[in-house]
């Protein structure tokens, strides 16, 4: 059994990398994909025979430390019991019959093969997330969806909408990043290891540890919440659902349609040892998703395009999934989940011929011209349609409330001249660091000035608009900071390292690509989007993994050194674990936005072969 | 009368109106029909006129140079044609050098859209963002016809008066801000379009090109808009709006989105615009070198088809020999036009029967509304042009369309959906499964046959249903059938020698997952399947008082002769009879026999269709590749049921004989026409004033979408969304995108329809200048026209008004042996070619 749950992680890997160095030939690669799909469905068949056989042991396997540092142990765990078993089934057989659709549906799709690499990729994330022993291989598996969901999103690259929409939703999904990282680390400060899942069920020395610091363990289940809200867009977050569907139909069928949307019902089930003492966390669970079902469903009523209504109608459902799980019924949420998730991604899949059902009904029955024009209940209109209509102005109370704000402050630091701004900021780190040579019970202060500088350079990165490698370099800077004041907390020169090992290569790489792009006579502004790529192909790959690399992505060696960073912050410290937190979250989205607006998107340049900004 | 027009009209309304002029006019999705993407052009030459559109709205109207470039290179451009045309530019031949050349590059900044930049420009701002999502919701919710579980509200009101009121009845503003000035401007009657742009550009010389800069950045929706207003019987749910509305609406959100966000002491009118801005947009220029360049790679890259076309039909008729073209065929069969129609009616010629073929428009001449049996509502079966005056009713029928939850479920309450999302969902991983691997007709597939049920009764004769509805006469009198039917006989000039049976062939097409549906139906019926159309017909024919009319009119049916009306469903290649238990019992044997020829040219046909289709192998049998070609009508995942018009470039006007056993790769309408008995051209001017708008129309439609599949077409099909029923978009927030999917097109060739007619030049040009119309299409050259003089075989083009005598360059073509040979040779288009065994 164990080798099983090993496969079972490793071949969606495996058929991954695979796929990616795949000839550019329909046939071999869907061939590829199906093959790979059918596997996966297989070893989980097998697995839930062999599981029913052994009366639902659940199955925990873990990698030796993968790093041992002064006390902290990293390693990579997988664990399988009967939640996760119906998870990676229903993912298996829905990615299963999406790739088999697919197949033939994207046939002579301008990037055939990256769709299907791309979904072999998300699956691989999605296993990994279900398989997840623990906190840190669970965020391995969250990142790669989310990367997974800007690339399918944003498939179309030269077109506007998608493009913009997959910024958008990946910067939402780093929200939900923040929620993920704190939780672990309160995770680890509450229980003073590095937890696996398995131990869950051991609740009654889980329940002392989280008994002796209230807060902080209201703050964990407060950080998991935000992670699932995000991910499963529930209130405040629910408008990127529909904004989602802009790849082809297959994959907004899969994922948002599915599997992707289900992930904070997930998690929530997956941790719910570590909230379901708490009266406060299912209380705020329940608000959530009766919230999101009644702004859903009013918005859902007055969608008059196919997807988006799909996409409201499946929100109410998982509104209502949450409030099962508040109330502690996992077995029926499990019901409940599936049956949203093949329904909508059957309507999504079927949703063209809504074209030929409704004319043929309207055509033939005649009730509906009555019921259709009757009038508006009135309190309803007074109310809520003009609401529904602007989906409860969530989109403009997150560019209001959060996003303008960071811009606003990142331009307050660009306002500064480049030189003066670099001087003021030398300056004032160097005087940090000399005092706290001197003075070292100023360390707590200066760390956090020094981590608020860092983040200073993030949010200039953020602003930035004209000149892409002075962002890009402020976002090294960035880290090179939080590196060195978070050298200042601990004595170990091991985490630094690590930390810069994954950042350093990253920076420069991506450093000389852009100052060749530079001399090859391309402005390198990121006010609009470029759409680059359609000139520099394979450099815009390279450059699409430098950004991974420097934004410590689970394939370089940062992804250890951030949690290193993260272990070396104390309990009472958690306003540097937030300050630090906001900054990876910043600089993620600066990285992905630098890319974006450099390589994707309408090309203008390119004779008149491009696409309307509304289309 | 014009003068005292734009006297009384406002600057704005001349400029809305002109507006609407250039918008795409696209109909809502059910009555999907091809139409020239670029009318509004038509006035110019084409190249002029495309040229014009370039550089205007930066529509790409050529293929790129590269493109030509590599035509060129695989020889199908020809380098004779192309210093011929050279040539005729009165150019140095060293152009021919500048145009190979694989540096040059084409580039042209549109003048659409320069006004709008300056707010990005200025105010560091992105209007269209955050104005399109609100407009666009607006629009769609009004016009929607059936997706939203809540209408509009006040939807008996017009567009803008019915926001007016959920603006007055709600807390919350249709607008950004509550407070707003931009809110009293709503609801103030004297507000017009005019001060509205004065608050947000000074100078008023600018505000008509802001106005087209602003509709033209979303001409989905206001195209749509412009449409319904001009035709609000264009949706079953009437809707009242007009462009008008909808520019304020859109200006009104535009100022109070800078009211809001920039803040209303933050911003002024537009000013200090450069004053080039406020030029016609439309004037005339010289054309550049490149343009030239791809001007006659165009007229070069068409040329070379066209000489091939037109030397294997000189070959051809130069090979016949008088005594061939006498019928001794049992059976004849009248099809529509169609392209799709070439290969089965091929087939069929060479089959035992050798069955004698016409081509006429689809409705064969009849023009009524229809009514189902079990519906209230009515559609239109003819030419969209045409509004007829007649009523078919469907009586007797027992079927009604079946209900799928999966696609409409009616959630009146949380616990219903509650139940109903667990009930339905676990259904719909069984019936996903099952469309994957056994592809099944489902409720929401659009099929042919279900136009009209098959067993139910026609109110067909006026005097057995002597009323009227709604204006409309219920039936045909005999004496309209009897003008109905001697008119398409004698158009296709099919007046002696009738045979036993003569079969009325209509076609329709079946498909699912498939918003354009329509497109895919007959054209000449309004985007619907004919059936109904060749079942009037046949019947018509039948009549014993039709016939005795016909015969005092000197056209004599024999009584052994009998009609039949059937269907073809161009996508499924099967084939449907209607009254078939009326065949008199003598001939039903040649019936029969004529079934299983028919049976089998079908599955040829599947046969010559699989070599297009990426998933079928056309070296497979022909009736395995018939049942694929059925299963793959049916298949959610298959985005290319059929590829409907595709590759069409030529419509040949003329007796069969003349194209007979050329093989044309299904890419030519067929119209059948007789010179002998149309001396005064009524018959061929019939035929042109149809076949140049609907022939040309679906060529160019064709044509824009593949060479601006972006702008002018409506971009891949894949990540469509359903806008309210009426149009399809990209994600949530995209503009309605008009035109023809990806899908469609990639096969497609981009070249303009060649129209050949078999009459005297002189004739054709007395016939073509009758009506305006007509005329502008071939003076224009928006299709090209060529004239074959019935006598002496002697070629002659059209061009710049006048024919001339045609100069082959090719001159002879080696006849291939063998049809099966020669299609499976290649899955790219096939040259015209005579063919020895059509077999």
């Amino acid at each position: 059994m164990n080798n099983l749950v090993l496969f079972i992680f490793i071949f969606p890997f495996l058929s991954f990398i695979l796929s990616l160095i795949l000839p550019q030939n329909e046939k071999v690669i869907s061939r590829w994909a199906l093959f790979a799909a059918s596997i996966n469905l297989m070893a989980n068949l097998t697995a839930l025979i062999l599981f029913t056989a052994s009366a639902f042991e659940p199955v925990f396997v873990r990698t030796g430390a993968i790093l041992e540092s002064h006390g902290y142990s990293f390693f990579a765990a997988l664990y399988l019991d009967y939640v996760s078993l119906i998870f990676i089934l229903l993912g298996s057989s829905v990615t299963f019959l999406i790739t088999l659709y697919s197949r033939f549906y994207m046939h002579s799709e301008n990037g055939y093969k990256r769709f299907l690499s791309t979904i072999l990729f998300f699956y691989f994330g999605f296993n990994t997330v279900i398989l997840a022993g623990n906190f840190e291989s669970l965020m391995a598996g969250w990142e790669i969806l989310g990367l997974s969901s800007f690339l399918l999103i944003g498939f179309y690259q030269n077109r506007f909408l998608p493009i913009k929409n997959s910024l958008k939703i990946f910067s939402i999904y780093r929200i939900g990043d923040i929620g993920l990282i704190l939780a672990a680390w309160s995770c680890h400060i509450l229980l003073e290891k590095n937890i696996s899942f398995d131990q869950f069920s051991n609740l009654e020395s889980l329940n002392i540890s989280l008994g002796h610091n209230q807060f902080l363990a209201f703050f964990l289940a407060f950080c998991l919440i935000l992670a699932a809200s995000v991910k499963s867009a529930q209130f405040p977050f629910f408008t990127w659902l529909p904004r989602a569907m802009e790849g082809p139909t297959p994959s907004s069928a899969i994922f948002y349609g599915s599997l992707s949307v289900h992930m904070g019902c997930y998690i929530l089930i997956r941790t719910s040892a570590l909230w379901q003492d708490q009266i406060l966390a299912k209380a705020l669970i329940f608000i959530i998703g009766g919230i999101t079902v009644f702004m859903c469903q009013s918005t859902a009523r007055v969608q008059s395009t196919i997807k988006s209504q799909i996409a409201y109608s499946s929100l109410v459902q998982i509104g209502l999934i949450f409030i099962e799980i508040s109330f502690g019924l996992i077995p029926l949420a499990l019901v409940h989940l599936i049956a949203n998730s093949f329904l909508r991604t059957y309507q999504l899949l079927i949703s063209p011929s809504v074209v030929t059902y409704l004319i043929k009904e309207q055509f033939y029955d005649p009730k509906q011209n009555e019921y259709y024009t009757k009038n508006f209940s009135n309190y309803f209109l007074k109310r809520f349609y003009v609401n529904s209509v602007k989906e409860w102005n969530i989109d403009h109370i997150h560019d209001k409330y959060l996003w303008h704000p960071l811009k606003v402050l990142g331009r307050i630091f660009s306002s500064l001249s480049t030189g003066n701004y670099f001087a003021l900021m030398f300056g004032f780190s160097g005087v940090l660091v000399a005092l706290g040579l001197y003075r070292p019970e100023l360390s707590t202060f200066i760390v956090f000035a020094m981590t608020f500088i860092g983040l200073s350079f993030g949010l200039r990165a953020f602003a930035e608009k004209n000149n892409a490698i002075f962002a890009w370099n402020l976002i090294f800077l960035n880290h090179l900071w939080v590196g060195i004041s978070n050298k200042m907390l601990t004595v170990h020169n091991t985490d630094l390292i690590i930390y810069l090992s994954g950042i350093l290569p990253s920076w420069i790489i991506g450093y000389i690509l852009l100052s060749y792009l530079k001399n090859q006579k391309n402005d390198l502004h990121i006010r609009t989007h470029q759409g680059l790529n359609q000139k520099y192909e394979k450099l815009s790959l390279l450059f699409l993994f430098c950004c991974l690399g420097l934004s410590g992505f689970p394939i370089s060696p940062s992804f250890i050194g951030e949690d290193l960073l993260f272990h070396n912050i104390k309990a009472q410290e958690i306003w540097m674990s937030l300050l630090l937190a906001v900054t990876y979250v910043l600089d993620g989205i600066a990285i992905m936005r630098i890319y974006s607006r450099l390589f994707l998107g309408p090309n203008l340049d390119h004779n008149l072969d491009y696409s309307l900004k509304s289309s | 009368m014009q003068i005292l027009k734009t006297e009384s009209k406002s600057p704005i309304d001349l400029a809305i109106d002109e507006i609407k002029h250039y918008l795409p006019s696209q109909a809502p999705l059910k009555d999907f029909i091809h139409h020239n993407t670029l009318h509004a052009f038509q006035n110019y030459e084409f190249h002029q006129g495309i040229q014009l559109s370039q550089k205007v709205f930066g529509f790409k109207t050529y293929l790129e140079i590269c493109e030509y470039q590599k035509l060129f290179h695989e020889n199908k451009i020809s380098k004779e044609i192309i210093f011929n045309e050279i040539k005729i530019k009165d150019l140095d031949l060293s152009f021919f050098d500048f145009m190979i050349d694989p540096g040059l590059k084409f580039d042209i900044q549109p003048k659409v859209g320069r006004i709008r930049q300056m707010w990005e420009k200025i105010y560091n701002i992105d209007m269209d963002i955050q104005t399109y999502p609100l407009l666009f919701k607006y629009i769609c919710n009004y016009l929607d016809q059936g997706i939203s579980q809540m209408g509009f509200p006040y939807p008996e009101l017009n567009f803008f008066e019915a926001l007016k009121s959920i603006d007055r009845s709600s807390k919350k503003t249709v607008l950004f801000s509550d407070k707003g000035r931009a809110r009293k401007l709503l609801h103030s009657e004297s507000t017009s379009i005019s001060d509205l742009l004065k608050i947000l550009i000074k100078n008023e010389s600018f505000h008509k090109n802001y106005l087209f800069d602003q509709q033209m950045s979303h001409p989905g929706w206001s195209g749509l808009v412009a449409q319904i207003e001009s035709d609000p019987n264009s949706l079953i749910l009437k809707r009242f709006i007009n462009l008008k509305d909808i520019i304020k609406l859109e200006l009104l959100l535009e100022i109070d989105f800078l009211d809001h966000f920039v803040g209303e002491k933050n911003w002024q009118p537009l000013d200090s615009i450069d004053p080039n801005l406020a030029e016609d947009l439309f004037a005339l220029s010289a054309p550049t070198k490149a343009e030239i360049a791809l001007e006659v790679f165009q007229k070069s890259y068409e040329k070379t088809y066209y000489d091939q076309v037109l030397t294997s039909l000189n070959v051809n008729l130069k090979s016949k020999n008088k005594s061939d073209l006498v019928n001794q065929s049992k059976v004849q069969a009248l099809f529509c036009i169609d392209d799709r129609e070439c290969s089965l009616r091929r087939y069929l010629e060479s089959s035992e029967m050798q069955v004698e073929t016409y081509g006429t428009p689809g409705f064969f001449g009849f023009e009524f509304y229809f009514q189902p049996g079990n519906s209230k509502n009515i559609t239109k079966l003819c030419p969209a042009p045409v509004t007829p005056k007649f009523l078919i009713k469907e009586i007797g029928t027992s079927s009604s369309p079946l209900k799928d939850m999966h696609l409409k479920s009616e959630m009146s309450s949380i616990l219903q959906s509650w139940v109903q999302t667990h009930i339905l969902g676990y259904i719909s991983a069984f019936k996903l499964l099952l469309n994957l691997f056994r592809p099944e007709i489902t409720p929401g597939s659009a099929i042919a046959r279900n136009h009209m049920d098959q067993i139910s009764n026609l109110t067909l004769v006026h005097d057995q249903h002597p009323f009227f509805e709604n204006g409309l006469q219920v039936g045909f009198t005999v004496e309209q059938m009897a003008d109905r039917v001697s008119s398409v006989l004698k158009s296709i000039g099919l007046v002696e020698n009738f045979s036993e049976l003569i079969y009325i062939v209509a076609h329709g097409a079946s498909s699912v997952n498939n918003p354009h549906y329509s497109a895919y139906d007959c054209g000449a019926c309004c985007g619907r399947p004919g059936s109904v159309n060749s079942r009037v017909f046949a019947a018509a024919a039948n009549t014993e008082s039709v016939r005795q009319i016909l015969k005092d009119r000197g056209l004599n049916i024999p009584g052994s002769s009998y009609f039949i009306g059937c269907l073809h469903d161009t996508t499924r290649d099967e084939v449907e009879f209607f009254d078939e238990n009326m065949i008199p019992e003598k001939n039903l044997e040649t019936h029969e026999a004529f079934k299983s020829n028919l049976i089998q040219s079908l599955a040829m046909n599947s046969k010559e269709r699989s070599r297009r289709f990426y998933n079928l192998d056309p070296n497979e049998s022909s009736e395995a590749l018939n049942y694929k070609i059925k299963k793959r009508s049916v298949s959610l995942f298959e985005p290319r049921p059929e590829l409907n018009h595709a590759t069409n470039t030529l419509c040949l006007v003329g007796p069969r004989h003349l194209s007979k056993d050329i093989f044309l790769d299904r890419r030519s309408f067929l119209n059948s026409y007789n010179p002998e008995i149309d001396s005064e051209g009524n018959l061929l001017e019939g035929i042109l004033n149809a076949a140049a708008p609907v022939c040309g129309g679906i060529n160019l439609e064709y044509y824009f979408s593949r060479v601006d599949n972006n702008k002018l077409g409506a971009g891949t099909k894949l990540p469509h969304n359903i806008m309210g029923l009426v149009g399809v978009a990209n994600g949530l927030e995209g503009d309605l995108r008009p035109g023809l999917p990806s899908q469609m097109i990639e096969v497609h060739d981009p070249l303009r329809l060649l129209i050949v007619v078999y009459q005297k030049p002189d004739f054709i040009l007395d016939v073509i200048k009758r009506k305006d119309a007509t005329f502008e299409w071939f003076k224009n050259e928006w299709v090209n026209l060529v004239a074959i003089d019935p006598k002496s075989h002697i070629f002659y083009i059209f061009e710049k008004g006048n024919f001339k005598e045609y100069e082959f360059t090719s001159g002879y073509i080696v006849p291939e042996n063998s049809l099966e040979n020669l299609i499976l040779s290649t899955r790219e288009n096939i040259k015209p070619n005579l063919i020895k065994d059509a077999k």
